[in-house]
């Protein structure tokens, strides 16, 4: 099977069994199986009443906001779990809403390449201010943290709860107001832009995946450039979505390993996969 | 002299691969030192009581986390 079928395929599995309790859709009774106290790798809203198990981002908020304290040792060890285990496969290969996006830029319109590397560090800000900052600094009514991502920009919460809860509970639509106005716009205009970006939210908004970057370059999971087969024709750039250099850096914190470059690579020098034996990556 | 194992079979490697032999023998315990550590971690999140809060967290449609708070 080839890699983009294969990803596919893994992708709609993973959003599924995220998602298993899919009859709750309807109801609106929210999972409370014992899974809730494990967290998923990808983004994935576990107030969603399908939802199986946690998100990562929304578990550390959720800690640092009821807890009070600086640091919260349960989603960091999730998080550098997955982030070792598998780096940024999470997010090319298990993360619900990166398929989402995925499959707005298959539909037909004008692709365009953005480059702006600048850009990608509004993802620090959101980290810095929204994840970790907001929930320690800025208090609700009650005297609890405001888990400040989920609240005011996670996308995939808007589309996997917000908008399902609204269509099937009208009580909520009388208590709905600007913030989920300002958040359904920001969901649209991610989407829009996606048929004509690849993945405008992991590109520039996504702090989980700018978690997992940094440990793109130690995870078990890796992409391995041979240093001798390799001919620097740069086709495996020019096909990347997310303008990684890994012919130059396979442990480029961009890459969410599809393996694209792998399949465009005329001299067969890159491989992917778990603890590749292949010990070539050096300088030439 | 480092060996490596090159398209299946064991051979000598040239002098400029044996670093990056070293470098990603290395890398490998830094891997397996973080899974450790975050394995520890998730360990002292659940003695802690961290695990509790995820979980009174998740068994909840959090209307403010989605938006409608």
């Amino acid at each position: 099977m080839s890699y983009p079928s294969l990803r596919r395929g893994v992708q709609g599995v993973t959003a599924l069994l995220y998602n298993i309790r899919l009859p709750n859709l309807l109801t609106g009774t929210i999972h409370q199986g014992p899974t809730k106290y494990l967290c998923v790798p990808g983004l994935n809203c576990y107030s969603c009443p399908a939802a199986l198990a946690s998100c990562p981002l929304g578990a550390l908020q959720t800690v640092l906001s009821n807890y009070r304290t600086y640091v919260s040792a349960y989603a960091v060890g999730f998080l550098a779990l997955f982030g070792s285990l598998f780096g940024r496969f999470t997010c090319g290969w298990l993360c619900p809403f990166g398929l989402y996006q995925e499959l707005l830029h298959r539909l037909p319109g004008k692709k365009m390449r953005v480059h702006v590397p600048k850009l990608a560090h509004l993802r620090y800000f959101i980290l810095a201010s929204l994840v970790l900052i907001a929930p320690l600094a800025l208090l609700d009514p009650a005297g609890n943290g405001i888990p400040a991502f989920c609240a005011w920009l996670c996308p995939a919460g808007t589309l996997q709860v917000g908008l399902p809860l609204l269509a099937s509970q009208p009580f909520l639509r009388e208590i709905a107001g600007a913030l989920l106005g300002w958040k359904a716009a920001l969901l649209i205009a991610l989407s829009a832009l996606s048929v004509s970006v690849y993945r405008p939210f992991c590109r520039w908004i996504c702090p989980l995946g700018l978690i997992y970057g940094w440990f793109n370059g130690i995870a078990l999971h890796r992409i391995s450039v041979s240093r001798h087969a390799c001919t620097s024709c740069r086709a495996c750039e020019g096909v990347c979505g997310m303008d990684a250099a890994v012919w130059k850096h396979a442990g480029d914190s961009r890459c969410i390993r599809c393996g694209d470059c792998v399949r465009a690579c005329p001299s067969g020098a890159l491989t992917m996969g778990f603890c590749s034996k292949e010990v070539t990556q050096g300088p030439r | 002299m480092v060996s490596g194992k090159t398209n299946g079979t064991w051979t000598r490697l040239h002098p400029c691969c044996e670093e990056a032999v070293k470098k990603r023998k290395g890398s490998r315990y830094v891997t397996a030192g973080i899974i450790t550590a975050a394995l520890l971690l998730i360990f002292i999140g659940v003695l802690t009581g961290e695990a509790g809060v995820v979980y009174r967290q998740g068994i909840r449609v959090c209307l403010s986390c989605i938006g409608l708070g």
